[in-house]
């Protein structure tokens, strides 16, 4: 137990960066602060909305019931994308394992820290619902037991579940040739059939009736999630026994699941971190290609030779993809079933298309941590004879390969669903294209301010940096504040409206590039 | 002027004292410079900003007569650098490094194909040139690391304690090629513990203590009438005395 209260301490004091923080905070972490409040608010308005529309609709009884539901989500959400890297990808296991500390000990502590940072979100998730709850009508005593259960129980089961999947993936990928490609195929297959799998569903979910998508999707739940099932039962019935049979079972499965994992840590690890080596190399010719064209194919082979940068920075023209191929398939469904029928659908959800693009091309934003992740391999860029803006160039080159040409076919093809005018079809093109101009060059300048060379694993860099959460949020409320008067206005204006969004998005943009590359040197 | 000039170079870290104080120093063409002290003592902090990695408040760096502040890139394309500990892209292979390299000094075809062959061969890591970097053990990335640096042949090759990590005949082979360079003209500047290798290898050491210059002069000076490791201690015993009666 000392041993992992030791492991502990050290991840969450790396978490949260006390060491670092010690001192007088610093702009950047005031930024942060901002962006985590900004980010939390968000989401803490859409939980209690979540909560008022079910007492909305006589729905008070479900409360709980759906604050363990999005806990559940958001917890396997969380879980399926740290679970690889805390229990592989950490730069600290040499050390670990060379240490006289149980494997069992060390798997625990990389669970619980999974755990944790998901309890941590469940906690304001059940409270906020559960506050709703209080204030909306009379509670019993057992309330309080209630919820406190649930907040300390509900992300046992998702963390596991997610575990095991990324470890399937993992120990799958690690047996080919191109592990790397074979292990981010698979992740993206499981983020298609996570988005798809809604769409699968039995159920008809019919937008007019609110209440029955509610109420369906309890339904559901409590016959696709037994943990989901054995609480809304105590929640029903409020029985010791079935308090006690919840408890057992979240329990048992975590202690199955580490005694499972730790027998199996070491050799997981071994096989994950030993690489194919082809022997006998003979150097040939070799080609030699510009400084750019360098840089441009190392920054490539860095995204492609990482899951974690690939699978969240395609995340968002994955959700394109799907946008896509979803109008494509069923544009005429989708228009009956706008809930709001007394304005003009088709000619909203054809005018905020290409915000809905531009918003889904800056969630796949590389450049806002191309900075950071060259780590301690910055001292090759800094005393090579390369100038800023030509770094600066290969990493927006890498994030518009990514985004410009998925955008450009993606565009075309809703501009033919829509029989648009040839004029909105190149609006359809030219606004999401522009978006991912600014969204690189901003991610770039966004990251060169809050650069951080000293990481201690991939995941922390993409997805929990200052630069990776402003890089997404700075580009995306940029997108929100344009698209406002796309939707409230209508008429021949709209066209041209786009037109002037995207002038001053270029002017935007080249000011960005030209403070950039002239800014503080790398 | 020589290949590396350092002027008044002084080093403050945010809030804290001088980790370099009033430095001055120059290797000339043929030179062999080791620079020498103990762990803290400043070596790294002077190295990482003679080659940009740290930026500097006091005094200037010149590089073959071109300032580090002002024109960092003409100043970059006539070293080669190599840290302590060569941290390099672990995506990919050893090939594609040095050819990477080699595009960014702008290195011919043909010459880097042969260079590669002679330097990787001298270390016997050709036959892994193909494998991730990744999977190479710390001795393998450090002999890459120094064929990286070499395969442009710098006018003045920089190392911060080159033989940290190395088998014994990569140390020989890495003091064959520093021999070859200096009697090509081009100039070595190296921070070492070992007082071995730099009493038998250099022509001209500097010596560091808590920041500040303790000697700088030629290596015959020094060995006259007592070894490296002796003048060392002695330097480092006055320094001490001179601090403790300051203080």
């Amino acid at each position: 137990m000392k041993h992992l209260s030791i492991l502990l301490k050290i991840r969450i004091i790396s978490l949260v960066r006390l060491n670092t923080l010690k001192g007088k905070a610093n702009f950047g972490d005031k930024m942060a602060i901002v962006g985590i409040f900004l980010a939390s608010a968000f989401g803490l308005a859409y939980i209690t909305s979540l909560g008022y529309l079910l007492n909305e609709y006589n729905m008070r009884e479900h409360i709980l019931a759906y604050s363990f539901l999005v806990s559940t989500l958001i917890s396997l959400f969380i879980a399926f994308f740290s679970a690889s890297d805390e229990f592989f990808g950490k730069r600290d296991y040499d050390t670990l394992m060379s240490l006289p500390i149980k494997t069992s000990i060390i798997v625990v502590s990389r669970f619980l820290y999974i755990y944790f940072l998901n309890t941590v979100v469940s906690l304001i998730i059940m409270l906020l619902m559960g506050a709703v709850y209080f204030f909306t009508g009379t509670v019993s005593g057992v309330f309080w037991i209630k919820i406190l259960i649930g907040i300390l129980t509900v992300a046992l089961v998702p963390s596991i579940i997610a575990s095991i999947v990324s470890i399937v993936v993992l120990e799958v990928s690690s047996r080919a040739k191109y592990s790397r490609a074979v292990s981010s195929f698979s992740y993206m297959c499981i983020i298609l059939f996570l988005v798809l799998a809604p769409t699968l569903s039995s159920y008809k979910l019919d937008p007019s009736d609110m209440k029955l998508i509610l109420t369906n999707i309890l339904n559901q739940a409590n016959q696709v999630y037994p943990m989901f099932y054995l609480f809304n039962k105590i929640l029903v019935t409020g029985k010791v026994g079935d308090f006690l049979i919840y408890i057992a079972v979240s329990i048992v499965l975590t202690v199955i699941f580490i005694i499972g994992l730790s027998f199996v840590y070491k050799g997981l690890n071994t096989r994950i971190r030993s690489m194919s080596s082809n022997k006998k190399y003979e150097i040939k010719t070799l080609k030699r290609s510009s400084k750019l064209k360098a840089l441009y194919v190392k920054e490539i082979k860095r995204l492609f030779s990482s899951t974690t940068y690939l699978i969240n920075t395609t995340f968002g023209m994955i959700m394109m993809v799907i946008f896509t191929i979803s109008l494509m398939i069923s544009i005429t469904k989708v228009m009956e079933n706008m809930p709001i029928n007394t304005i003009n659908t088709v000619e909203t959800l054809y005018g905020v298309t290409p915000y809905i693009m531009s918003l889904m091309v800056c969630l796949s934003n590389t450049s806002s941590v191309s900075f950071s992740l060259e780590g301690k391999n910055i001292w090759i860029i800094k005393t090579f004879p390369l100038s800023k803006e030509l770094v600066v160039k290969s990493k927006i080159l890498v994030n518009l390969t990514l985004t410009i040409p998925l955008t450009i076919i993606n565009g075309i093809i809703i501009g033919r669903v829509f029989g648009a005018t040839l004029f909105h079809s190149i609006t359809l093109v030219l606004l999401p294209c522009a978006f991912a101009v600014f969204s690189a060059i901003y991610g770039v300048a966004i990251n060169l301010r809050f650069v951080n060379y000293s990481w201690q694993s991939e995941l922390q860099v993409v997805k929990r940096s200052i630069s990776s959460v402003l890089g997404f949020f700075g580009a995306a409320i940029l997108v929100f504040i344009a698209a406002v008067p796309r939707v409230l206005w209508s008429g021949s204006i709209v066209g041209i409206y786009d037109v002037i969004i995207i002038l001053c998005l270029g002017i935007v943009t080249s000011m960005l590039y030209a403070k950039t590359i002239n800014g503080e040197p790398i | 002027m020589g290949i590396l000039d350092i002027k008044n170079f002084s080093k403050v870290y945010k809030g804290e004292k001088k980790a370099v104080d009033n430095i001055s120093l120059c290797v000339e063409n043929g030179d062999v410079f080791g620079f020498i002290g103990h762990n803290g003592a400043g070596k790294s902090t002077t190295i990482k900003s003679v080659v940009g990695i740290l930026d500097f408040e006091e005094g200037d760096i010149y590089i073959d007569g071109h300032s580090i502040k002002k024109e960092p890139l003409v100043c970059k394309s006539k070293f080669a650098y190599i840290p302590d500990s060569p941290e390099l892209y672990e995506h990919l292979t050893g090939i594609q490094y040095l050819n990477f390299v080699a595009d960014i000094f702008g290195v011919p075809e043909d010459v880097r194909v042969k260079r590669i062959k002679e330097y990787s061969g001298m270390f016997g890591i050709t036959e892994s040139l193909g494998n991730l970097i990744s999977s190479y053990s710390h001795g393998t990335k450090q002999k890459l690391a120094i064929t990286g640096a070499i395969i442009h042949e710098p006018k003045l090759l920089i190392l911060d304690e080159p033989f940290v990590g190395l088998d014994p005949k990569a140390v020989v082979d890495l003091k064959e090629i520093m021999k070859k360079m200096t009697a090509k003209g081009n100039a070595i500047f190296f921070s070492t513990h070992v007082l071995d290798v730099a009493e038998k290898l250099c022509n001209k050491v500097a010596m560091i203590n808590r920041g500040k210059l303790v000697y700088s002069g030629t290596m015959d000076d020094i060995i006259q009438n007592q070894t490296l490791e002796e003048f060392f201690m002695k330097e480092l015993k006055d320094e001490t005395l001179i601090d403790s009666s300051e203080n």
